[in-house]
């Protein structure tokens, strides 16, 4: 009994086809407003995403950024088109004035719980992302700015401070095999991406 | 030529069941509220007001080059408690748009606030971020509260439920939606690592996005390739084998497993939720009563069987 009476408030999309009204009855003009708006909101959007490839980046990227930096539809949609091929994480060496020195890491996330990968999440762009990428190189001296203020105290007074990038190449793939996930190599190779000094 | 103009016409216009929509707007609400919750409260103060790791000059000038963008946070007083009231607003308009209360006004500031959120700090978005903020464009204009809504409660149209609605903005969506699986397409099959079918390999390596553990039987060169190659034939197949009826209900089956599996893998914040929640759009009404329906006789039974 249930099933048919619940069944009942509701019609199937055939019969509101046949019997209902669409509620639809604004002014022509309206409908052909909202309708331009839409459409060229997703003319935007798609050629913002499209602006990207290689092919059409010299001329389209050029003028679709202002115009996704305004309207905020800018998108881009080539995950995981090029993965990288190593695995890396980052810390910050503080040098203090009385030359004691303090070594940091930057969050690594493959050693957090699932609900700090969750809860983090933003900051994993930021220093996974962003930080250690050519395209993160003008935020550096800011992040070094804050960690800077945030580690100052009345007795030591922070003198310089370096970002260290640590990172392991992974082994391709060859016909004898795979390197199984979860047998991934200490971070070995070191290089100083980064160094600040504070006047 | 006629009957490709009539397609177009029925496609773009003819009016279609409020029901699809309506699910769909609770499911991206909530999906857009553990987005909120779940990923930016926790981390907010480092991003957004009085002291944060990048000033807004200095995104302005680094990520945005000086060009003109909508940020309503820029403003504001200069005091964190202006910045979190923000925040807090955007938490209430979602919670607004699940409900389906004040739909219209609230998808609007809800769309406001957010394009502000993510304008300011740019550099902490994620792919799901983005798909939000422009389907929620589309949202904006749809009518998505006519069912399962306090607007449709309050309303003096008792009869709402039966009104069918203007499909363009729910089109707009689908479209944009297979349009972002055929880009994402193109852009891997012209990488080499998708071609030699090693991309597999060194995604699933990349430690900074492990989640769960990877099933030991594909973790080899056969699994690699054969989860590569079979990759772009979904994303290829999903952007287009939605929208045929004979195939529609597969991919979408399809769909969902794929980007759960995804999900379990990989640690890509709410992204895959955004895409597993707009397959709804492309369910009929007609699924979701029959679905519905055999819950309720299940559970009928279920009862039955505890009494004897």
């Amino acid at each position: 009994m249930n099933d048919s009476s619940d069944t009942k408030n509701y019609m199937s999309y055939d019969e509101a086809k046949r019997f209902a009204q669409s509620k639809e009855e604004s002014s022509r003009a309206w409908n052909c407003c909202i309708s331009t708006f839409i459409v060229a909101s997703f003319l935007v959007a798609n050629s913002s995403a499209i602006s990207h490839y290689p092919a059409f980046k010299k001329d389209l990227l050029m003028k679709m950024e202002p115009v996704a930096a305004f309207t905020g539809l800018g998108q881009n949609w080539n995950l995981f088109s090029e993965p990288r091929k190593l695995n890396f994480h980052t810390t910050y060496v503080v040098r203090y004035d009385n030359g004691v020195l303090s070594q940091k890491e930057f969050p690594r996330f493959e050693k957090a719980s699932q609900t700090k990968k969750f809860e983090k999440y933003k900051l994993r762009q930021l220093y996974c992302n962003y930080l250690v990428n050519p395209i993160g190189r003008k935020y550096r001296p800011q992040i070094a700015r804050y960690l800077v203020q945030s580690g100052s105290s009345s007795q030591l007074q922070p003198v310089k401070i370096s970002f260290d990038f640590y990172m392991d190449i992974m082994a391709d793939p060859t016909k004898y095999g795979i390197e199984k996930r979860g047998s991934e190599k200490k971070h070995r190779d070191k290089s100083t991406i980064f160094v600040y000094r504070i006047r | 030529m006629n009957k490709l103009l009539t397609n177009w016409k029925t496609f773009w216009f003819e009016p279609v069941s409020p029901y699809p929509l309506a699910y769909f707007r609770i499911a991206f609400g909530l999906v857009m509220l553990a987005n909120l919750l779940g990923q930016y409260l926790p981390v907010y103060k480092y991003f957004f007001g009085t002291e944060t790791l990048l000033p807004t000059k200095v995104v302005l000038a680094s990520r945005w080059e000086l060009l003109p963008v909508f940020d309503l946070l820029y403003l504001l007083p200069n005091d964190q408690i202006y910045f979190d009231l923000f925040l807090y607003l955007a938490i209430a308009f979602t919670i607004f748009l699940i409900l389906g209360f004040q739909t219209r006004i609230s998808s609007i500031v809800l769309f406001l606030l957010l394009l502000s959120i993510n304008n300011h700090c740019p550099i902490i978005l994620h792919a799901g971020d983005n798909y939000a903020r422009i389907v929620l464009l589309f949202l904006t204009f749809a009518p998505s509260a006519q069912v399962l809504s306090v607007d449709s409660v309050l309303s003096k149209d008792k009869d709402a439920h039966s009104n069918l609605i203007s499909p363009l903005s729910q089109r707009m969506i689908q479209v944009q939606f297979c349009f972002i699986y055929f880009v994402n397409w193109i852009w891997k099959l012209s990488s080499a690592i998708w071609q030699d079918g090693s991309a597999v390999y060194y995604a699933t390596r990349l430690t900074q996005y492990y989640r769960f553990d990877y099933p030991q039987i594909l973790d080899c060169s056969f699994g690699s390739y054969a989860l590569t190659w079979s990759t772009l034939i979904i994303e290829l197949a999903l952007a287009f084998l939605l929208w045929p009826k004979k195939t529609r209900y597969y991919f979408i089956l399809v769909g969902v497993l794929f980007h759960l599996s995804l999900d379990l893998v990989f640690n890509l914040g709410v992204f895959e939720w955004y895409f597993i929640v707009t397959f709804l759009l492309f369910v009929d009404q007609n699924i979701f009563l029959i679905l519905k329906s055999k819950i309720l006789t299940m559970i009928g039974q279920d009862k039955k069987a505890g009494v004897t």
